[in-house]
C-alpha cells in the first residue's frame, strides 16, 4: 500500500470535518440543555438556576399544549398503525394491477412538503366547512405517519412465512384469530418501531399543524414555536424543550432493542 | 366455499379504512389547493372562481417574488452542497469504521428525533451576540466585537444544512455500503493512493447517492418554514414563510396556493431533473 503526503494531509482533513460534523449535529442539543439551566441568556453561563424550569411549569399555556400533544400523538399511533397495517397486509399479500399506483399515493406524503400538507388541508377543511382542530390534526397527523407505519409493517409482513399462517388455518382457526395469534406476534418489533416513529413525527410536527391549530386546541411544537417568533427567546423554550429529552432516550433504547438503531433509521428514507 | 368473483373484494377489506382517508381528504385537499391558485383575489372577498395565471405571474413579472424565488432557491443549493459535502466523511467513517459507527449512528439518531424546536433553540444560542459562538471569539481576542451572524442568511443557511446532515448521512451511509470494499483493496494493491481510490472508485460508484443525497437535502431546504422563520427572524423572507405570510396576513388563500405549488414544482423538477437515482437500503 502507498501512501503519499496528500493521503496523510487528506486523512487528518477528513477527520477534521468529521469531527466538525459531529459537533454540528450535537451542539444545538447540548447548548439548549446548558441554557435551560443558566440564569442569563449569555455565554458563559453567569449562574446555576431551575428557574427557567418552574417559569415553564407556572406558564398554563405551555401545559395544555403538552398535553394536546400527547393526547394527539397517542390517537394518531392508534389510528394510523391500525389502519397502515391493514393497508400493508394488502400491499403485501394480494398482487394487484393497482399496488404500485397505491403504494405510490400512500407513500408520497412523506415527499410532499410539510407547508403544502398543512395549507391544502386548512383549505379542505374551511371549504368543506368542518370544524374542530383536534380532528382536523389528528387527520393531518395520520395522513403524514401512515407512509412510515406502512413501509415499516410491509417490511415486517414480507419477513413473515405464510406457511404458519396456512398451518394455523389448516389447524382449525379462523383468519382473525390466525392474525391475533400468529401473524401479529411475529411481526411485533415492526409494530413497536411504527408506534414509536409514528409518536415522535406527530409530536414534533410543527410546520403544517401551524395552519390547523385554534385558540382552544394548539399542539405543543406550535406553542413553543409561536412563543419564539413572537421575540420570546430567553431559556423557558430551552427548559420545555430539554423536558422532552429523556422520554426521548426511553425511545431510541426501545428500538435498539427491539430493530436496532441501524435499521429503524433505514426505515426514514421511505422509499 | 365460495366462488372467487365473490372474496375478491373481502381482500380489500383491511385496506379501505387508509384508502377512504386518503381518497376522501388527501387527494381532495391537493385538488383544491391546486384549482384554488387559478382564483382571482380581491381583499375582503372570498377567493373569485376565474381561470387566471396572475398568481404566478407575479413571480416572474414581480421582482420582489422573483427575488424571493431565486433566493429561497440560492441558500436551499448552499445549504444542501455544503451538507452532502460534511456528510460524506461521515457516511464513510459509519460504514467503515466500526468503532466510530458506535458514536456516530447515535449522533446521527437523536438528531433525527430530537425536536426541532429545541435545535432551533440551540442554534440561537450558539450564533447570538451573546451566543457561544461570538462569546468565546470575543472573551479570545480573536474579534473585538459580535459578529452579526443570527437574523440573517447566514443563520438560516447553517440551520438548513443542520437539518440536512442527518438525512445526507443515511442515503450516503446506503449508497456506500454497496460498495464491494475488495474494490477499495484492488485499487491500493494495484498501486493506488487513497485519494486516488477514493476519486477513481468510491465516488464514482456512491454517485447515485450523492445525487439523491442532494436532491432530498435541497427538496427540503427549498420548502423550509420555521428554520428561516426563526433564525432569520423575519429578515430572511423564503417561500414557505411567504406563504405563510399570504394565509395569515393577507389572507390571500389563491396567492398562497400559487406559492406552494411553486414550491412543489421546483422540487418536481429538480427530483426528476437531475435524475432519479435511488440506492438500496443497506444499512
Amino acid at each position: 500500500m502507498e501512501y503519499s503526503i496528500l493521503d496523510n494531509v487528506g486523512r487528518k482533513l477528513v477527520a477534521l470535518v468529521r469531527l466538525g460534523v459531529i459537533c454540528i449535529l450535537v451542539a444545538p442539543l447540548l447548548v439548549t440543555v446548558l441554557l435551560s439551566l443558566s440564569k442569563s441568556f449569555t455565554f458563559p453561563p453567569s449562574g446555576f438556576t431551575f428557574g427557567w424550569y418552574l417559569n415553564f411549569l407556572d406558564r398554563p399555556e405551555f401545559i395544555r399544549g403538552l398535553t394536546t400533544s400527547i393526547v394527539l400523538a397517542a390517537s394518531t399511533v392508534i389510528v394510523s398503525t391500525a389502519i397502515g397495517s391493514g393497508l400493508a397486509f394488502v400491499l403485501v399479500r394480494h398482487a394487484f394491477k393497482g399496488t404500485g399506483l397505491l403504494k405510490g399515493l400512500v407513500l408520497s406524503p412523506v415527499s410532499l412538503p410539510r407547508i403544502a400538507c398543512g395549507v391544502s388541508l386548512f383549505l379542505l377543511f374551511v371549504n368543506i366547512g368542518v370544524t374542530g382542530a383536534f380532528l382536523e390534526l389528528l387527520a393531518l397527523h395520520v395522513i403524514i405517519t401512515c407512509p412510515y407505519v406502512v413501509s415499516v409493517l410491509s417490511a415486517s409482513l414480507a419477513g413473515v412465512d405464510e406457511s404458519l399462517e396456512q398451518a394455523s388455518m389448516n389447524l382449525g382457526a379462523n383468519r382473525y384469530q390466525t392474525f391475533l395469534r400468529v401473524t401479529l406476534p411475529l411481526i411485533r418489533p415492526g409494530l413497536v418501531a411504527a408506534a414509536i416513529f409514528a409518536f415522535v413525527v406527530s409530536f414534533d410536527e410543527v410546520t403544517a399543524s401551524t395552519f390547523l391549530v385554534d385558540a382552544h386546541t394548539t399542539t405543543y411544537p406550535v406553542v413553543l414555536f409561536s412563543y419564539m417568533e413572537r421575540g420570546g427567546l430567553d431559556p423557558t423554550v430551552a427548559a420545555g424543550t430539554s423536558i422532552l429529552l429523556a422520554p426521548l432516550l426511553v425511545l431510541m433504547f426501545i428500538l435498539d432493542r427491539y430493530v436496532g438503531l441501524g435499521r429503524a433509521l433505514g426505515i426514514w428514507r421511505v422509499s | 366455499m365460495t366462488t372467487p368473483r365473490r372474496t375478491a373484494p373481502f381482500w380489500l377489506a383491511p385496506a379501505l379504512p387508509a384508502l377512504a382517508l386518503y381518497l376522501a381528504i388527501y387527494v381532495p385537499s391537493l385538488a383544491i389547493l391546486a384549482v384554488l391558485s387559478f382564483f382571482k383575489f380581491e381583499p375582503g372577498h372570498l377567493p373569485i372562481p376565474a381561470l387566471t395565471l396572475s398568481n404566478y405571474a407575479r413571480f416572474i413579472l414581480d421582482p420582489y417574488y422573483l427575488g424571493l424565488m431565486l433566493n429561497t432557491l440560492y441558500l436551499a443549493a448552499v445549504a444542501s452542497v455544503v451538507a452532502v459535502a460534511m456528510s460524506y466523511p461521515l457516511a464513510y467513517s459509519l460504514v467503515r469504521s466500526p468503532g466510530l459507527r458506535r458514536i456516530i449512528l447515535p449522533a446521527v439518531t437523536i438528531s433525527f428525533f430530537i425536536s426541532a424546536i429545541l435545535r432551533l433553540y440551540g442554534w440561537i444560542g450558539i450564533l447570538g451576540e451573546n451566543g457561544v459562538l461570538n462569546g468565546t471569539l470575543v472573551s479570545l481576542g480573536i474579534i473585538p466585537s459580535p459578529l452579526p451572524i443570527l437574523f440573517t442568511d447566514k443563520a438560516v443557511v447553517i440551520g438548513l444544512t443542520d437539518f440536512a446532515i442527518p438525512y445526507a448521512v443515511l442515503i450516503l451511509a446506503s449508497s456506500i455500503s454497496n460498495i464491494d470494499a475488495s474494490l477499495e483493496q484492488a485499487a491500493q494493491n494495484l498501486g493506488a493512493t487513497q485519494w486516488q481510490t477514493f476519486l477513481r472508485i468510491t465516488l464514482p460508484l456512491t454517485r447515485p447517492g450523492l445525487i439523491a443525497a442532494l436532491v432530498l437535502s435541497f427538496a427540503q431546504a427549498v420548502s423550509a418554514f420555521i428554520t428561516p422563520l426563526l433564525l432569520g427572524g423575519g429578515r430572511v423572507p423564503m417561500l414557505a414563510t411567504q406563504v405563510y405570510d399570504s394565509m395569515i396576513f393577507s389572507v390571500n388563500y389563491p396567492f398562497a396556493s400559487a406559492t406552494v405549488v411553486v414550491i412543489l414544482a421546483v422540487i418536481l423538477l429538480i427530483t426528476f431533473g437531475v435524475g432519479r437515482a435511488r440506492p438500496t437500503t443497506g444499512l
